[in-house]
């Protein structure tokens, strides 16, 4: 008993978070539809808290299961980030879900698995943990984005999805079986040892590495992979959306991380500049694109497309050592804070299927709902990138080292899209506050704990856009062990 | 008890919060006296600080984080605790409780009751962050939060349009003075390689002396924004449109002196820097000057006080470029004391005539508020530098060391503007006070103002009774001198050795000016000798000059103003016709683009698939093109 508590407790968040995913189907099926929808929420959030908290004191650092898991201060750094989103993830939804009579408990469990297999690529350290955790992640996020069954919309949404999804696995998978028939192996490190040997001289690792990069790039929605995310996001039920933006996103950027960072550093050279490219074509263009929406929530499936680009940069930047891959960590916290909370400002509006507010849905939307339409504003100043919020330091910190690693380019081009950006973010903050409610417009509601989520986290983009420092060094830490 | 200085800023910041997020709806009148509270409880500390400072810590350095750490560009958000700034902590906390409570009784009725009680706090914050800060950056952003609510105080009455172009022009004026700030914030760091006080005065041997007068003459002409001096001094006789408090405080007591404190902070890089200390007197004393003779002839009482601090502070920089420090801040703790005095008896006044400001339709007020017309007297004879009080002090000092110093022309604008301050301050006091009542209505229904109006003007009266004395005396080596010393003595300031015959005679030539500038006006009040009308009629053109204020605001109007609307309506046209040209051009090919792509999203998932093929290819081919070096990186 003792040698299994043994051998499990490295897995404890991921264990905790099964758990919890397992006990909401079982509870939810045991008590009556009101009470399981006042209890559920408390039980999914108090087990990714004790998932967060326990987590650090019971998990220890190591590598574990003959090798294919290994808990390191990156695993730890994105564990905290998974946790956190869910948890934000699941306190926005509660009253959308009742209103749009979704099923809660499948959205909590599904909030839930997609977790732990985010979670689960944190930890890989050989391409069949990250492939298991991978598919575990985006399976679930496939039902989510259907999970309003009576929407026509949505149902496009999750077939589209799934269809592109497994698609874009199987071009992954196929280029993890090129590299392990180069290498022999699907250890990260074994990869790295043979690509340091062989280096760009063959065709098979030229396949491979384009295999790779393209499965990877539409997991993180990059141009031109990125085609599913506006009608994906659109579709989905927007508490969905809002999770499905940033948790597989963020995934996606460990994924890229523990694949191409660490798995083929030694051929970092020869990717960063199509990376760079990547990032350059990702940002402008989902910025362009989203400058023409009229609906908020098309606008910031558009935008999510740009800032994955930002993220690109940093990634690109990776040959400049570890404030880049700091920079690809801290971004990625700060998008998720941001952007989790910007779609969910969109659920004070109760609007028919799974529509997103237009702009002119949200005239005086501040004189209407102060406090949401503060919490939006922060959001869209933080995306924007102005200080003194977390995302003006986040993309602060991206320049350095894209400049450090001699993309002068991509900087200015980085620079020109976020004067870009500035348009169409507060276009929307100017049609809160400066325009007079007329017409019909969609019923407000406000519900507790919406707001509470809301202005949580609008609190922590401004106090970490002013003390980013403590979160910086952790990111700086967690960097380590990715890098070469 | 030091280390615990930075409770002193945030208690009126936590104030500014809970009002701001509470007041409208739950707390409402709850909210002065939280404020009131906060700030009490600062002064409180301020006091525990000081006594600490005096007990010989002289200098420390409290560092709440690491702000900017970029490179070799290293900024704490950190306190320095000296002499210097102690005495600003305590002058700044100490009149803002007196003013705070009695801001309960005078904007009782105001609808914005809450909203009021929420700026006043957040000033009191960014002073004290203005006044505490190590370096110039973090000092800066006091300086731009005591700007922003002055702004915000100034236009307080939203829904008139005076308060409004009165809040426009200060805020415009006072931008002006902050480009110099910037400017002598970057060639610091330029020069020095840091923005901290210590590194910084430390370094002062490395400057070229080009290097410190640029610095300096950058940073004096901030200072004439924020203390309004020539040239830039016309938007605070304006900035009287706001409630009586925030002049009391904002514009006599405490921001308009962080001109003075910026450049006593400084002093390390005016003495090096040629020519930068004698500007800094001349424009000190003709500002002192020009602004007794406005004063001489206004008729709204808030304004008269206005132009009186204006011409306050023009002694104060007189203080400052002759080399004596000490008599400036001096001069600046009694100047906080008597001139809050003075324009919270006005508000009294004010508040007792149904909000009348013009002294024409006052008179023989002094029966119907007794409090308020002895507690005004006191910071009368204050200000006219009458002894013992502790204008005369400080006053007396700032002359005579323009005297000690050879600068003989100006002791004798400093003597002249004493008979003119004397003379304006009688006549506002006996037009309000004395004679006999000019409008019976008004009279009437005169009364005096509540208790927690007039205990606050009896502790500032406390304060302008004993300050002097116990500050200031002996001059030039009382309590302030000497607790100051570690901070204003810099090499190539010394302190002169003054013969106490010499000291005795400027005295007496100092108190007699005050008194000849009050007897004329009071004989020309009181027994119609000359007349007043008379002496207005017969110096026609001059008297007309003064009402007009030398007519510079029209001069600013028309000419600066005018030139630069002018300059402005050709970059309005560059910036419609091309920058907006460019942008909505950019905006309008992004759309266009925009529209393409949208295009290209067609919805059909084959096509989408397809595009994947098509991007892997493109990457495909690219690496290959690198591996068969067919383009280089």
């Amino acid at each position: 008993m003792n040698e299994l508590l043994q051998t499990i407790s490295p897995l404890f968040p991921e264990l905790v978070v099964a758990v919890t995913a397992s006990a909401v189907i079982v509870v939810d099926a045991s008590l009556p539809r009101e009470r399981a929808s006042a209890a559920l929420p408390v039980l999914t959030v108090v087990g990714l808290l004790v998932a967060l908290v326990g987590g650090p004191a019971v998990s220890a650092q190591g590598t574990y299961f003959g090798g294919y898991v290994r808990v390191d201060e990156f695993a730890v750094f994105f564990r905290t980030v998974f946790l956190l989103l869910a948890i934000f993830a699941t306190m926005v939804a509660p009253a959308y879900l009742d209103r749009k009579r979704v099923p809660a408990a499948e959205y909590y469990a599904t909030v839930l698995f997609s977790t732990i297999g985010a979670m689960t690529i944190a930890l890989s350290t050989d391409l069949i943990t990250l492939f298991v955790g991978l598919e575990l992640m985006t399976i679930p996020v496939y039902v989510l984005a259907g999970m309003q069954r009576h929407d026509r919309f949505s149902n496009e949404a999750a077939l589209k999805y799934f269809l592109l999804g497994a698609f874009s696995s199987a071009l992954l998978v196929y280029g993890f079986a090129w590299l392990f028939g180069l290498s022999g192996s699907t250890r990260y490190a074994d990869i790295a040892r043979t690509v340091a040997s062989t280096g760009m001289s063959d065709a098979a690792t030229i396949v491979a590495l384009g295999l790779v990069t393209a499965g990877l790039g539409f997991k993180a929605a990059a141009v031109p992979f990125h085609q599913w995310t506006p009608d994906a996001y659109e579709g989905a039920p927007t508490p969905a959306t809002a999770f499905m933006s940033v948790a597989p996103k963020a995934a996606a950027f460990a994924a890229i991380l523990r694949v191409l960072v660490s798995g083929m550093g030694p051929l970092a050279a020869d990717w960063a500049t199509v990376f760079a490219l990547l990032a350059a074509v990702t940002m402008s263009v989902g910025n362009v694109v989203a400058l023409v929406q009229t609906n908020t929530k098309r606008m910031l499936a558009y935008s999510s497309i740009a800032h994955t680009g930002y993220v690109l940069a940093a990634v690109a930047a990776t040959g400049a050592g570890a404030p880049a891959g700091a920079a690809v960590l801290f971004y990625v916290f700060a998008y998720g804070l941001m952007n989790l909370g910007a779609f969910a400002c969109l659920l004070y509006l109760d609007i028919e299927g799974t529509r997103g507010a237009t702009l002119d849905e949200l005239d005086g939307f501040a004189r209407r709902e102060p406090l949401g339409a503060l919490a939006f504003a922060v959001f869209l100043v933080s995306l924007t990138g102005i200080p003194p919020t977390i995302g003006f330091v986040a993309k602060f910190f991206v320049i350095q080292p894209v400049l450090d690693a001699g993309f002068t380019w991509l900087a200015v081009v980085l620079a020109f899209n976020a004067v870009l950006a500035a348009f169409y973010y507060l276009r929307v903050v100017v049609h809160m506050y400066m325009y007079e409610p007329e017409g019909a417009l969609p019923p407000v509601v406000s519900p507790r704990l919406l707001s509470f989520s809301l202005a949580l986290s609008a609190a922590a983009v401004v106090v970490l856009g002013i003390l980013p420092d403590s979160l910086y060094a952790w990111a700086l830490a967690a960097a380590g062990p990715i890098l070469p | 008890m030091i280390e615990a200085v930075w409770l002193i800023p945030a208690l009126p910041l936590a104030a500014f919060l809970v009002n701001g997020l509470f007041g409208r709806r739950w707390l409402r009148h709850a909210t002065g006296w939280i404020a009131s509270a906060a700030v009490g409880l600062s002064a409180v500390l301020a006091i525990g600080v000081f006594l600490e400072v005096l007990g010989g810590r002289e200098r420390t350095t409290v560092t709440l984080y690491e702000w900017i750490g970029a490179g070799d560009f290293r900024v704490d958000v950190a306190a320095l605790i000296d002499p210097l700034s102690t005495v600003m902590l305590l002058v700044v906390t100490v009149v803002s409780t007196l003013i705070f409570v009695y801001a309960n009784g005078y904007m009782e009725h105001d609808a914005g009751f809450h909203r009021f009680f929420t700026w006043f706090p957040l000033f009191v914050f960014a002073m004290l962050i203005l006044v505490m800060a190590d370096n110039y950056l973090l000092m800066f952003v006091g300086w731009e939060g005591v700007g922003l609510c002055s702004y915000l105080l100034i236009g307080y009455w939203f829904d008139k349009p005076a308060p409004q172009q009165a809040a426009n022009k200060a805020f415009w004026m006072n931008r002006i003075g902050d480009w110099g700030f910037t400017v002598g914030m970057i060639t610091t760091f330029l020069v020095f390689g840091s923005v901290t006080f210590s590194d910084v005065f430390d370094r002062v041997g490395v400057a070229t002396q080009a290097n410190l007068t640029l610095i300096s003459l950058a940073f004096f002409f901030a200072a004439t924004g924020k203390s309004a001096q020539l040239p830039l001094y016309s938007w605070l006789p304006d900035a009287m449109e706001g409630p009586t408090p925030v002049s009391a405080l904002i514009h006599a007591a405490t921001m308009v002196t962080a001109g003075v404190y910026l450049v006593a902070r400084s002093v390390p890089l005016f003495v090096g820097a040629g020519p930068s200390l004698e500007i800094v007197a001349v424009v000190g004393a003709i500002t002192a000057l020009f602004a007794a003779t406005i004063a001489l002839v206004q008729v709204d009482i808030k304004r008269v006080m206005a132009y009186s601090t204006v011409s306050q502070l023009g002694y104060m920089f007189l203080a400052l470029g002759v080399g004596a420090p000490a008599a400036a801040l001096f001069h600046l703790a009694t100047h906080a004391f008597f001139k809050a005095l003075l324009f919270l008896g006005s508000g009294s006044v004010m508040h007792g005539m149904q909000g009348e400001q013009d002294m024409r339709k006052m008179g023989g007020l002094r029966p119907k508020m007794p409090v308020t017309f002895w507690t005004m007297l006191i910071a009368g004879g204050s200000l006219a530098g009458l002894p013992p009080l502790a204008g005369f002090w400080s006053k007396d000092e700032i002359v005579g060391a323009a005297w000690n110093e050879g600068q003989t022309a100006l002791w004798a604008i400093g003597i002249l503007t004493g008979v003119l301050t004397a003379a304006y301050v009688t006549r506002a006091l006996w037009l309000t006070f004395g004679g006999e009542p000019r409008d019976r209505h008004l009279f009437e229904h005169a009364h005096e103002s509540p208790a927690v109006m007039t205990l606050p003007l009896m502790g500032l009266a406390v304060g302008v009774l004993t300050l002097g004395v116990v500050l200031g005396f002996p001059p030039d080596a009382g309590f302030i001198h000497t607790f100051l010393r570690p901070v204003v003595e810099v090499e190539g300031l010394a302190p002169r050795e003054v013969e106490v015959v010499t000291l005795l005679a400027l005295l007496a030539v100092s108190v007699a000016a005050a008194i000849v500038g009050i007897l004329i006006v009071i004989s020309m009040y009181a027994r119609h000798r000359p007349d007043p009308a008379a002496v207005s009629r017969a110096s026609g053109p001059v008297y007309r000059l003064l009402v007009n204020k030398y007519y510079v605001d029209e001069l600013y109007d028309r000419r600066i103003a005018g030139a630069l609307r002018a300059l402005f309506g050709v970059l309005w046209a560059f910036d419609v016709h091309v920058v907006d040209g460019i942008a909505n051009g950019l905006g309008r090919l992004s759309s266009l683009g925009g529209q393409g792509v949208r295009r290209l999203q067609t919805g059909i998932v084959g096509n989408y698939a397809l595009t994947i093929v098509a991007g892997l290819i493109v990457i495909i081919v690219v690496y290959g093109g690198y591996a068969a070096g067919l383009w280089r990186r």
